[in-house]
């Protein structure tokens, strides 16, 4: 087994050395640092028609900024329209992508743009990460705005259920708008996203093709990443299954009937 | 180094074909979060390209989201965003360049202004309710760039909507009616 206490190791890949405009020494891509550092000063008139020639959201990003700390609210508000138009494919796909149940979709973009704004808006330096990576800047956000939805669909009651007086079944299930219809393609990521926590880790792990356990101590396995027992896999897989097994055929059954 | 800095360069270092494992062997504190950004890294590119319509909805949501967000901006500043003066603005809402302007200057109360200019401006503007909204907001009347032929600065008193349009001398009797009842109207009916 390895040791994992080990030292981080020195920068990481992408890592190190100054950008402008940039407090810390986060390193941009070379085509996004070129454009940024061919701006025009904040008080040029020159520097929207520049903007919006950018290629790089990231000098979108950069410009938001830079016109905000000026005073320049007006076109501070006029770049971030265009960030709006030219990132919202993105957005759409790195939102669609989480793994989380359809239905959350909107509010898992809403959280996540949320997140974006305020932090493209502060211009602390701490923010600075959305003007060196932007698309993986969001891809965190997405992934935080997730794990919170998945935090609350945890802690939401069941529904409940009875019997009237008269002896008919009653439930608050019935009361929901009818579930969306799933595409075959998607129905692997939407029976992913009814799982919870380390247990959807350890299925995630599984379909990478790591093992539940090794003779060879240095193979990495489930156990050993998520840094849980072999049996607490075994526990995590089961009831995975047991989830899944369901939903899937009920899935399955709906895909058949979209298709019919 | 921070979470941020770790999950950064952990998406960078995916790019260049580095491991999962490897990266929670260094990093095994973050292994929940690095697993669940390399799976949904891995449907990213696996999903079809997201449809138009989801698309325009992701926007819808981006503009409503940045309305609540960036620092407001006066009505004057909206429609310069939309290529229009304050009068042409008033001309297209059916309300004369003075209430507006009083309107803007905050000599109306935000809060008498009602629900149909609210709507009908943000239909103007191409902006979001809210956005009019935090537009409107704020503690008193704005004299900045006024003035004044006397020692001290006159106090400048705010008036209510239907103030502001009975006293208007340039709004024509029909929209004078229509706004009177709009302000009269139930607030809930933005």
């Amino acid at each position: 087994m390895p040791d994992v206490r080990e030292p981080p190791p020195g920068p990481p890949p992408g890592g190190i050395t100054g950008g402008l405009g940039l407090s810390r020494s986060y390193r941009r891509r070379a085509e996004v640092e070129s454009e940024i550092r061919g701006l025009p000063p904040a008080g040029d008139p020159g520097l929207l028609p520049a903007l919006a020639a950018a290629q790089a959201l990231e000098t979108l990003v950069h410009g938001i900024r830079r016109l905000q700390t000026a005073g320049r609210l007006l076109d501070a508000e006029r770049v971030a329209q265009w960030l709006v138009e030219r990132a919202s494919p993105l957005v759409s796909r790195i939102a669609g992508s989480q793994v989380v149940p359809a239905d959350d979709r909107d509010d898992l973009a809403q959280t996540a743009l949320i997140q974006m704004w305020q932090e493209v808006y502060n211009t602390a330096p701490q923010h600075e990460f959305w003007e060196v990576h932007f698309s993986h800047m969001l891809r965190m956000a997405c992934a935080d705005a997730a794990e919170r939805l998945r935090r609350q669909r945890a802690h939401e009651r069941p529904f409940k259920r009875g019997t009237t007086e008269a002896g008919d079944a009653w439930s608050e299930e019935d009361n929901l708008a009818d579930p969306l219809a799933v595409e075959p393609a998607l129905l692997v990521p939407e029976a992913l996203a009814q799982l919870d926590g380390n247990v959807r880790r350890a299925v995630y792990l599984k379909t990478l093709g790591y093992k539940e356990r090794s003779k060879d101590s240095g193979e990495p396995t489930i156990s050993s990443l998520l840094g849980v027992s072999d049996r607490t896999v075994r526990n995590y897989l089961r009831a995975a299954e047991e989830t899944l097994r369901p939903w899937l055929e009920r899935g399955l059954l709906e895909s058949r009937r979209v298709g019919a | 180094m921070t979470t941020r800095q770790v999950q950064l360069a952990f998406l960078e270092a995916l790019e260049q074909g580095e491991t999962l494992a490897s990266w929670i062997h260094r990093y095994p504190q973050q292994a929940a979060g690095l697993i669940d950004l390399a799976q949904a890294r891995e449907q990213e590119r696996a999903a079809p390209p997201a449809t138009a319509a989801q698309v325009a909805a992701v926007a819808a949501i981006a503009r409503r989201t940045l309305a609540q967000v960036a620092p407001p901006l006066s009505l004057r500043q909206r429609g310069q965003l939309a290529g229009l003066s304050l009068r042409e603005l008033a001309a297209r809402v059916g309300l004369s360049s003075d209430i507006l302007f009083k309107i803007d200057r905050r000599v109306v109360r935000p809060e008498t202004v009602p629900g149909a200019l609210v709507r009908e401006l943000a239909g103007a503007l191409d902006c979001t309710r809210e956005a009019i909204r935090a537009a409107l907001a704020g503690s008193g009347p704005v004299t900045a760039g006024a003035f004044y032929h006397a020692a001290q600065a006159p106090q400048v008193g705010q008036q209510t909507f239907a103030e502001a349009v009975a006293s208007s001398v340039t709004l024509a009797p029909p929209d004078r009616a229509r706004w009177l009842a709009a302000a009269q109207a139930p607030a809930d009916e933005e």
